[in-house]
């Protein structure tokens, strides 16, 4: 007689299943602030996504921007400086630091009323200077007494170190009192400012001499050469402070030299993926066939080169790539069998023995089907790449890399559901395994450019593209990633 | 209420459903994840993580099975991600070494479920893991191979010794019982 018993497994798990562990409620609160913090922080990385973005678009027209409204200022400094060290012929004392200023009419609108002010303003300055005694030396305060100095008069200038020429620093200020700003003095006096007035080139020229000038420094140019001065923000004589108000930028001969370029392209791309059986759940792989599909990729990239043939690009790329497979799944269905027994052996001489046999049969059974999937998938990335490049007469060779983020994901075609194993149609269905967003690529590319002239060339860019983790979540049942070759075709715009 | 209404009230982000599945759902998925955590303060952790999961994904739930089923799933997953973290290490012993030997079913009914679920979460991590997915989830050795990334043999070794350990803790409570 056998008595047949629930196998060992089958009954911890009963006894096991039945069993509830209390938990607190805060747990829940917990969980679910937690889960609002998430949603918070994904909301915020959204947003500040595009406001990166939006970042990097802005760059390149930032300093195209810098670069078209300093370079003039840094060409009038230059024209400056040597007009004033040629045409006045002034003489400096050896060794020790010299500042110049050429008084100019400024270029006002009406410049019949300019020159009628400039004459009224030489005029109350002989008739203040006959009051004095005779001199050709006024002080830099003095000057800027002036009381009804006209704001349509400006003064400007250039101050360089004569004690070594090579170590030359352009610079110009606007009046005396700007200059006296600049050196963080109260008093032209005490800082030891001369001052002179002299005939050239019919202009009249005044210089202002200072032996306690810095060597070799940077200095802060206060006010756009021949800019009108504005009345209002003229300060009293005595104070000697800033007269203009416009904003105060820093002078470094090698930091203006903004160069870069806007460059359209297209891409015929060829598309691979890389698929991975994960084994998830119940779904095995077994055999797989996948397909190269074309795709392109479009774009618009902006670089920014520094010296030695140095560049950083960055820009906005859309890309599409086909995908498709077909797949066969295996899996097994676990059956176990229970073979546990108690025999009971009876005898007539001795009390019945009990024995008990258990043996637990764990087999399967075999279960097959093949799936089909297709999908095309579509990406807007930014690059941000770092590159060097060559130039050989019209041709440029060069090669940069970086990575590739992507903003934005989007997929349209069949695949599989992972939950039910069956087909479904995307992007409907697509939440629960594909990721949001594709992840970071590696790119690398080889750049050959041909230039038709300083600013237009056309170029031909090999390069590849490697994702770094999968589109899939860990829920899909086969893993993908997918990387591309492609060709950039486009066309170059330097500046 | 229903458990329909209940999900569709998760779906629609509302509180009180979302308070209701946690009560109904937590305690029975707390077992769950001390089983395979070995320790209430990562279980609870996992139990956390699972629920937001749970609530995120709620709406991909589409009815073609146990709701409780698709819970457990989530949970056995999450618990596995916790573990992963852990680096686990699957000892690998050929099948030799591991003799099945019959068991006494009835020798479970001696002890309560609590006391079991402590004998269970005493296991080394390893024995625990398969022990857990094998014999109480009820997946394949092949299976268990793919999850947590090891041979088919390994996991039928981890699972033997396992229940061989965990027969030795029965035994050894029941003597001392005595």
């Amino acid at each position: 007689m056998k008595t047949p018993v629930k196998n060992w497994d089958e009954k911890l798990r009963e006894r096991l299943g039945e069993l509830e562990s209390p938990v607190s409620d805060d747990l829940f609160n917990a969980a679910m602030k937690k889960r609002e913090q998430r949603k918070w922080m994904v909301a915020l990385r959204k947003k500040s996504r595009g406001l990166w973005l939006l970042l990097l678009l802005l760059v390149p027209f930032t300093c195209t921007y810098l670069r078209n409204n300093t370079t003039p200022a840094i060409e009038n400094l230059v024209n400056n400086r040597e007009q004033s060290t040629t045409d006045t012929k002034l003489s400096y004392p050896t060794g020790s630091n010299s500042i110049t200023s050429i008084n100019q009419p400024v270029k006002a609108e009406n410049s019949q009323s300019a020159q009628q002010l400039n004459n009224a303003e030489k005029n109350k300055v002989r008739k203040k200077e006959s009051n004095k005694q005779p001199s050709e030396t006024t002080t830099a305060s003095q000057k800027q007494a002036t009381p009804d100095i006209s704001n349509e008069i400006n003064y400007s200038g250039s101050f360089k170190n004569t004690s070594n020429n090579s170590n030359e620093i352009p610079a110009t200020f606007a009046t005396p009192a700007a200059l006296l700003n600049m050196m963080n003095v109260e008093d032209s006096n005490s800082a030891g400012i001369t001052n002179s007035k002299t005939e050239s080139a019919g202009q009249n020229a005044e210089i202002f001499s200072i032996s306690s000038l810095p060597v070799n420094s940077n200095y802060l140019y206060k006010e756009n050469y021949a800019t009108p001065l504005k009345k209002s923000s003229l300060t009293t004589p005595s104070s000697n402070k800033v007269i203009d108000s416009t904003a105060a930028i820093e002078i470094s001969p090698t930091s203006w030299g903004l160069h870069g370029s806007v460059e359209a392209f297209f891409s015929p791309d060829l598309a691979f993926q890389q698929l991975t059986d994960i084994d998830g759940d119940s779904l095995t792989l077994t055999n797989w066939n996948k397909r190269m599909e074309k795709s392109f990729t479009a774009g618009l990239r902006f670089a920014l080169n520094f010296d030695g043939g140095v560049f950083l690009k960055s820009g906005i790329t859309y890309s599409k790539e086909q995908s498709s497979f077909t797949m066969q799944k295996a899996w097994k269905v676990p059956v176990i069998l229970d073979s546990s027994y108690y025999y009971t052996i009876w005898s007539p001489f001795e009390d019945p023995l009990y024995v008990f046999f258990s043996d637990t049969i764990i087999t399967s059974r075999d279960s097959m089907a093949t799936y089909a999937s297709s999908i095309t998938y579509s990406y807007l990335n930014v690059p941000l790449l770092l590159g060097y490049a060559w130039e050989l007469n019209k041709f440029e060779i060069g090669i940069q890399s970086g990575v590739v983020i992507n903003a934005k994901f989007t997929k349209q075609g069949s695949s599989i559901d992972p939950q039910t194993l069956e087909p479904v149609n995307l992007p409907e269905n697509s939440a629960s395994f594909f990721r949001n967003r594709a992840s970071l690529s590696l790119y690398a590319g080889v750049i050959n450019e041909y230039r038709f002239n300083k600013h237009f060339g056309i170029f031909a860019e090999p390069y590849f593209q490697w994702q770094l983790k999968p589109i899939t979540t860990d829920a899909a049942p086969v893993e993908q990633r997918l990387h591309q070759f492609g060709l950039n075709t486009g066309i170059k715009y330097s500046f | 209420m229903e458990l329909d209404e209940l999900i569709q009230g998760c779906i629609t982000e509302n509180r009180s459903c979302q308070q209701a599945l946690f009560n109904r759902f937590a305690n029975r998925m707390m077992t769950l994840c001390i089983r395979y955590c070995g320790n209430r303060e990562d279980a609870q952790d996992v139990l956390q993580e699972g629920f937001i999961k749970l609530f995120d994904h709620i709406g991909d739930f589409r009815n073609q099975g146990p709701f409780e089923g698709w819970i457990r799933r989530i949970f056995v997953n999450t618990s596995l991600a916790h573990l992963r973290k852990s680096h686990v290490k699957y000892e690998n012993a050929s099948l030799d070494e591991v003799t099945a030997e019959p068991e006494d079913p009835s020798l479970i009914d001696h002890y309560a479920a609590q006391e079991l679920l402590e004998l269970v979460a005493e296991l080394p991590a390893g024995y625990r893991i398969v022990f857990n997915l094998f014999a109480l989830e009820g997946y394949s050795h092949k299976e268990i191979a793919g999850l947590l990334k090891i041979t088919e043999a390994t996991s039928r070794t981890q699972f033997f010794k396992a229940r061989k350990a965990l027969r030795a803790k029965l035994s050894h409570k029941e003597v001392t019982a005595l």
